[in-house]
């Protein structure tokens, strides 16, 4: 099984700076720590607590090295990336999140366990193989 | 008053200062109709920016099956030609920057998320 993180920074500002700061975490090997932190810190949408101030903040905890770290939030390194994965989303048709593809397939919402072993099941062994 | 006849009075009364007055009024009326004509166009415009929106918020297909690729106005001709499961999943991969758990595994899960 792999997993892969698709940006959809569609709430606003914050969003897209997260997820600018996720990907500059990813320069210093930390990409999916600063995922999670961001995970288990949300409090509310737009109200500061993803502000540039509090990003650099969470990679100072996290003991990266926040020069580089800083320079890159504040370079815009990721935007145009961060921007692109989002257009290419709202091409594909997502309008919320979580949206999952699994294997191509959409998997729309925060489905239960059940639900994704059922659909990776029916990839692993369909019941009817196409061509 | 002066000139007319005592006893009876008609049920309306129209006073005419001058015929400019009923000239004037077919010349606005015209003056009104081609600026409304040759006007929409530019009113059209200005409230164009709220269409894209719009599009965008429209759910393009109420099939859950096709509903990731399904073309929208604005489909770029990369999204426009995916036309199968493998297609679509090739392109998330391409354009995905992270990725955990084995490389080779059949199983490909990409989520599209907001961290808010």
């Amino acid at each position: 099984m792999r997993f892969g993180y698709f940006n959809f920074a569609f709430l606003g500002e914050e969003s897209q700076w997260s997820a600018e700061a996720a990907e500059c975490a990813g320069d210093q090997d930390a990409y999916w720590e600063f995922h999670d932190y961001l995970f288990s810190h949300q409090s509310g949408e737009n109200g500061g607590a993803f502000s540039k101030d509090n990003l650099k903040g969470f990679a100072a905890s996290m003991k990266l090295d926040t020069k580089a770290f800083n320079t890159c939030i504040d370079s815009g390194k990721y935007a145009q990336l961060v921007q692109d994965q989002t257009n290419i989303g709202r091409q594909l048709g997502v309008s919320s999140t979580p949206t999952f593809a699994v294997n191509g397939k959409p998997v729309v919402g925060a489905q239960s366990f059940d639900t994704f072993k059922a659909t990776i099941e029916g990839l692993l062994n369909p019941p009817t193989p196409t061509p | 008053m002066t000139d007319q006849p005592k006893g009876e009075k008609p049920a309306l009364t129209v006073i005419i200062q001058s015929w400019w007055t009923p000239a004037l009024v077919v010349v606005a009326l015209v003056v009104g109709l081609l600026a409304g004509y040759f006007g929409h166009p530019l009113l059209a415009k200005d409230s164009q920016p709220t269409q894209p929106v719009a599009v965008v918020n429209t759910p393009v297909s109420t099939d859950p099956a096709s509903q990731l690729t399904s073309p929208t106005a604005t489909v770029n001709p990369t999204v426009a030609a995916i036309d199968s499961t493998e297609k679509l999943m090739a392109y998330l991969v391409e354009n995905t920057t992270h990725f955990k758990g084995d490389p080779n595994a059949k199983v490909t899960i990409i989520e599209f998320s907001d961290y808010q």
